[in-house]
């Protein structure tokens, strides 16, 4: 069974770049959703193994979304992993990926830093 | 008296009166009894008496015209002893009572057997040279007056560099006593400690050619042809620390030569404080505005750095994610294919390490400066460069002077700058380069201290600091391109991946350190040089 992961950005050439390069793995199965306030129903209705999901978006910031996650009961437990362009790709590295008690991914990011991601995350 | 019987040179008293009364010279003649027998008629134009009125009067018929009782005395005593005498020196009055200066010269008459007949002379009437020497005199003491009631400090030496005048100003403003150098060579005593030339002395010597040397500052006066002029600060003159322009003149005599020269002292100390102090605070805020300036830049581009950060990165962030997919998706074998989408990967790494530059360049605001040893810090950065030392096989040689001071440092940052220096350092190197660090402890030593740099305001003098230098052997920096080596963006590794931004942002932490930092190509060998002073 690929596993199932959804990304959440604004960013609609991004995600669908990644989703046609994680899907190409075959191991993968990969939904998208451009607006932030639309991140919960997908999530609830996509049941992801785990979400990317952007920081600054223009209709709701990825915190609000985060915490919408959390509060869910049936996405309480996906794992959230936050992939942006505010924060630099050696502060991700010095803090192993973990800042603030939550998991970070800095842009531009490589198709095999988001593999090793979703690998690393569902191990756990 | 037959002539035949003269002896030779004999003058009978015919040819003696005939003689003195055509030489002009006031001659006369007493018998024993002091009454004038006779007197040539000169008398007439030096006293105003015709020689009748006097012939047959004695001595003190003579001395009654207005002599005082000193000289009477003095005159008395002389015709009593009956001896020779020489220009002895009397004033009377003449006839029509204007005084008169007369010198009398005497010799006693005696017979054949050696008795006292009485007194011939001569008197001379010395009015003219007495008037003129009295009218020296007072000019004389005229000119000294000015001089010494001045309120400018004046000196005057002779063409034997001995003082001749040292006024009071001069006494106040030097603290010198004017008995402790009139007539001697010791003015200089006043301003220096060891012999010196003073101006005036140059222009008596007239090697003015000394003045550069002997007078930093220094000018020919505009106002006296010959005139000099110099000017500094002299430390204690007079009890306290004075800034004093002096100016000095030739006085020449009659035929052109330089017989004094005159020099005078102003003291201009206050106002040259005030200059100063008005240069000095000028300065400081010409150094307040450019640190205003760059802060205010560092805001700009902090806040623009943030901004465009977001901005761009998204936009890469597609970019590489299209490269990838391209990368699996495109046909390989084509050499073409495979060197574009390597360019663009490529480019998106570069223009991320650009981003990643700015925010670096524009987040130094947080600094935690504590007193660190720099040398554990350079041993760190050694470390996080080891790697592309040991592939260059570059030897590193340092160098850490005994009781080096802790610097006041963000450890962090200050490693950042370490890392940023030895990898240019490293980049600019061929292989089997060598890179020496060199720490030390030094003071700030005022204007020159030691970096010539002091003067910037940017180390109290007498500050301690830490210097830290780095030296490669690499080919140096061009001389056009050592003022813009901390420029932003400028670089000269743009073909290998460089920003131009690593030295900007490493002057932008030193200066957050309030250290300061210079770039310059090596004296001694081939390399550049950097040189760090950090505060302590």
């Amino acid at each position: 069974m690929p596993k199932k992961i959804l990304i959440i950005d604004d960013e609609a050439a991004f995600t669908y770049l990644v989703k046609l390069n994680l899907e190409k793995t075959g191991k993968y199965d990969v939904r998208v959703e451009n607006k932030g306030a639309l991140g919960l129903p997908a999530a609830i209705e996509f049941k992801p193994d785990m979400i990317f999901l952007d920081i600054v978006m223009p209709d709701m910031d990825g915190s609000d979304v985060a915490l919408q996650l959390s509060e869910n009961s049936v996405t309480r437990a996906v794992p959230v992993v936050f992939l942006t362009a505010i924060i630099d790709k050696e502060e991700v590295d010095d803090n192993d990926s973990v800042i603030g008690g939550r998991k970070f991914l800095a842009k531009p990011v490589r198709v095999d830093e988001l593999i090793n991601c979703i690998e690393g995350t569902l191990r756990k | 008296m037959d002539d035949s019987r003269r002896e030779p040179g004999y003058v009978t008293d015919l040819e003696f009166r005939q003689l003195a009364e055509s030489s002009g010279i006031l001659i006369w003649e007493t018998d024993s009894k002091g009454r004038y027998t006779y007197i040539s008629r000169q008398v007439s134009v030096v006293l105003g008496y015709s020689p009748a009125e006097i012939i047959g009067n004695d001595l003190s018929y003579f001395l009654s015209f207005g002599l005082d009782e000193e000289q009477a005395e003095l005159v008395s005593g002389k015709f009593e002893a009956r001896k020779c005498f020489d220009k002895l020196e009397i004033t009377i009055r003449r006839k029509d009572g204007q005084q008169t200066f007369l010198e009398i010269s005497a010799m006693p008459r005696l017979d054949e057997k050696g008795g006292f007949r009485g007194f011939i002379g001569v008197m001379k009437d010395t009015t003219g040279y007495r008037l003129a020497e009295n009218k020296l005199r007072s000019n004389q003491e005229f000119i000294k007056s000015i001089i010494q009631n001045s309120a400018v400090a004046t000196f005057v030496i002779t063409s034997e560099h001995k003082v001749i005048y040292w006024n009071r100003a001069c006494e106040e403003l030097t603290g010198t006593k004017a008995v402790d150098v009139i007539n001697t060579g010791m003015h200089w005593t006043a301003f220096y400690k060891s012999p010196r030339p003073c101006v005036a002395d140059i222009i008596i010597d007239g090697n003015v050619g000394d003045m550069s040397k002997l007078y930093p500052v220094q000018a020919q006066s505009e106002l006296i042809e010959g005139g000099l002029h110099s000017e500094g600060w002299y430390i204690d003159l007079g009890g306290k620390d004075r800034y004093i322009i002096f100016d000095a003149a030739p006085i020449y005599d009659a035929d052109g030569n330089v017989v004094a020269a005159i020099e005078t002292l102003h003291d201009i100390s206050e106002s040259k404080k005030a200059q100063e102090e008005l240069a000095e605070a000028y300065r400081q805020l010409k150094v307040y505005q450019s640190q205003l300036i760059q802060a205010a830049k560092m805001d700009t581009v902090g806040t623009l750095a943030s901004g465009v950060a977001h901005e761009v990165k998204n936009p890469l962030a597609v970019i590489l994610q299209g490269v990838e997919y391209l990368f699996h998706s495109v046909p390989l074998d084509h050499a073409d294919n495979r060197l574009v989408l390597g360019y663009i990967s490529e480019a998106v790494g570069r223009a991320d390490r650009i981003i990643k530059g700015l925010l670096d360049f524009s987040s130094l605001t947080e600094m935690r400066v504590e007193p660190e040893q720099i040398e554990g810090v350079i041993d760190s950065a050694l470390l996080l460069v080891k790697n592309s030392l040991d592939r260059k096989k570059i030897k590193v040689f340092k160098w850490f002077a005994p009781g080096l001071p802790a610097a006041k440092i963000d450890r962090n940052k200050f490693e950042q700058v370490l890392v940023n220096l030895l990898v240019n350092a490293i980049d600019a190197m061929p292989e089997h380069g060598e890179v020496s660090i060199k720490a030390y402890g030094s003071t700030i030593s005022g204007a020159n201290g030691v970096t010539g740099e002091a003067g910037d305001g940017t180390f109290e003098p007498g500050s301690r600091v830490a210097v830290l230098e780095i030296e490669d052997s690499g080919p140096g920096i061009p001389e056009e391109n050592l003022e813009k080596v901390f420029d932003p963006f400028f670089t000269t590794k743009r073909q290998r991946g460089g920003s131009g931004l690593g030295l900007s942002i490493v002057r932008n932490i030193i200066d957050m350190h309030g250290g300061k930092i210079s770039v310059d190509n090596r004296k001694d060998a081939r390399g550049v040089r950097v040189k760090i002073i950090l505060k302590t």
